[in-house]
């Protein structure tokens, strides 16, 4: 020490070393900060990302006829089963069911509890389960779908992870295998199920399926609703005012000769009457099929509601099926739709072959 | 005391080694002075840094935690009414409290108030359009958090 205090040399390399080291350290510090914050970080990532996982995992479908053991508790509340299957790879912790009704637009919410007016139990689905049965008691009255013929509840499960699964019921898909029900088309997909096709009258406003028109009289006017999917992936598809849904009257001897044409109206036409049908507007408000906006999924797309009701396109004046005479007669119709659409910024037209349709025929 | 006051009288009298003991001193003082600035420039940097990666580390994590997800969107005012109104049903996935900044439908500003939705908590909210939503058109809703995220998704109106 004394040696070290008496030299006259090596301060200033002493103090030098003594900052170099202290920055070093500095440095060091900072970095084992930043190693810990970003350790810290990935952790949060990656539980997230597990998280997610967890919640793509989740696969629940509902099964055929979808609700059972349908019983009435009295004080106006209904207990039913809903039937699942989880066929995910993880257990399902069902949170919430919304139950649309697609008639009266009407919301219901039913919560996962144990007691209350509208709530369900059994909520926990684990994987692999194929009957899983969600006890609902709920002041809904599940009986009487669809006793009046109108359209159905739509019945969403949303899950603890945020995914929602949904159904329609009464399911009305045809259970047969090869084609799923739809007719396709180049781009266009034509649905083929109980509620595809609709029809509204100034008596009927609510839409009904249109297989069976019963009561039909002579001069009615009448509205048709298709329900068409853009499976195309590139470009969304205009519909042109010529889009015609004819309905060719058969009798039992042969064809009649007569031919109903309904040509497309507006998107907000309701039912054929003054107010509350409208003229197709090709140029300011045409129908837009939007694209499929996963390609990774060919069965998809967004179903469009397309609506026939004019007596000549770009008119709102209202048609009627000829049924000749008066009464309630029974007819037969076939129906081929001319669908003419704009695609890649080309005009391309369809003849579709579409369904057959009664009216005043008895089940 | 008399031993230095000699030793002083020599080192003033002496004419050897005062530019080696002064070059000593400028040596020491200039690595004094240059060491100080270097610390305390490296100190100020670092702390701004470590600041700011504080900043980023704390916000992405507080982003990374947000999920949300939109259970249903009811498209009321069916019958007889104007179409104007919307309910979604937003539910609170995530491991943070999240305050719902803005509400768009088919890219247009809806919905400007906060709200807040705790965790596994559904929050209803109302919208009012300025437009008509028509029959059968598909919609475009997002919902955007106030720190940064957005859950969007189509869905059409009833036919």
């Amino acid at each position: 020490m004394k040696r070290f205090m008496g030299r006259r040399k090596g301060i200033g390399t002493v103090l030098g070393a003594g900052y170099f080291m202290i920055i070093v350290l500095a440095v060091f510090n900072l970095i084992m900060w930043e190693i810990t914050q970003y350790d810290a970080y990935r952790q949060l990532v990656d539980q997230m990302n597990q998280v997610d996982q967890e919640r793509i995992s989740e696969n629940l479908e509902f099964v055929y006829p979808v609700i059972t053991d349908r019983k009435d508790l009295g004080s106006g509340k209904y207990s039913f089963n809903l039937t699942v299957r989880n066929t995910g790879g993880i257990t399902i912790n069902s949170a919430r069911l919304y139950f649309y009704n697609c008639s009266s637009n009407a919301l219901k919410i039913i919560e996962n509890g144990v007691a209350g007016v509208d709530y369900f139990t059994n909520g926990f689905i684990n994987p692999g389960e194929s009957n899983h049965k969600i006890c609902v008691v709920t002041t809904l009255d599940m009986r009487k779908v669809p006793v009046d013929g109108s359209r159905p509840f739509i019945i969403y499960l949303a899950t603890e992870r945020g995914r929602t699964f949904s159904t329609v019921y009464p399911i009305t898909v045809p259970k047969w295998g090869g084609n799923p029900g739809f007719i396709d088309i180049g781009p266009l997909r034509f649905k083929f199920d109980y509620y595809s096709l609709n029809y509204t009258t100034p008596s009927k406003t609510v839409p009904s399926p249109a297989w069976i028109i019963s009561p039909y009289s002579s001069g009615t006017a009448i509205m048709f609703f298709v329900t068409v999917i853009n499976t195309a992936c590139d470009e969304d598809i205009r519909l042109k005012r010529y889009c015609v849904f004819d309905c060719i009257e058969m009798a039992q001897s042969g064809a009649s000769g007569k031919i109903a044409s309904f040509y497309i109206v507006d998107k907000d036409s309701t039912w054929p009457g003054g107010s509350t049908m409208f003229p197709y507007d090709e140029a300011n408000d045409p129908y837009i099929l939007p694209r499929n906006p996963d390609p990774d999924n060919p069965q998809g797309g967004i179903p469009n509601i397309i609506k026939f009701g004019a007596m000549s396109w770009a008119t709102a004046q209202v048609q009627c099926l000829y049924t000749g005479g008066g009464g309630y007669a029974q007819y037969e119709y076939l129906i081929l739709m001319g669908f003419y659409y704009v695609y890649q910024g080309y005009d391309y037209g369809a003849t579709i072959p579409f369904v057959a349709i009664r009216t005043n025929t008895p089940s | 005391m008399k031993k230095n006051r000699r030793t002083i009288t020599r080192f003033i009298g002496s004419r050897r080694a005062i530019s080696t003991l002064l070059a000593n001193v400028l040596v020491v003082t200039m690595v004094v002075a240059l060491g100080t600035t270097l610390f305390i420039w490296t100190t100020g940097v670092m702390g701004i840094y470590q600041g700011g990666a504080g900043v980023w580390f704390s916000t992405r994590s507080e982003v990374m935690k947000e999920r949300l997800a939109i259970e249903e969107v009811w498209f009321t005012n069916v019958v007889g009414a104007d179409h104007k109104n919307i309910t979604i049903y937003v539910r609170n996935v995530g491991a943070n409290e999240i305050k719902i900044a803005a509400v768009y439908v088919n890219s247009t500003q809806v919905q400007t108030t906060t709200r807040t939705v705790g965790v596994g908590q559904v929050e209803r909210i109302s919208l009012t359009l300025t437009t008509p939503w028509s029959r059968g058109s598909v919609t475009y809703i997002s919902v955007a958090t106030l720190r940064g995220n957005v859950v969007k998704g189509y869905w059409q109106a009833p036919i």
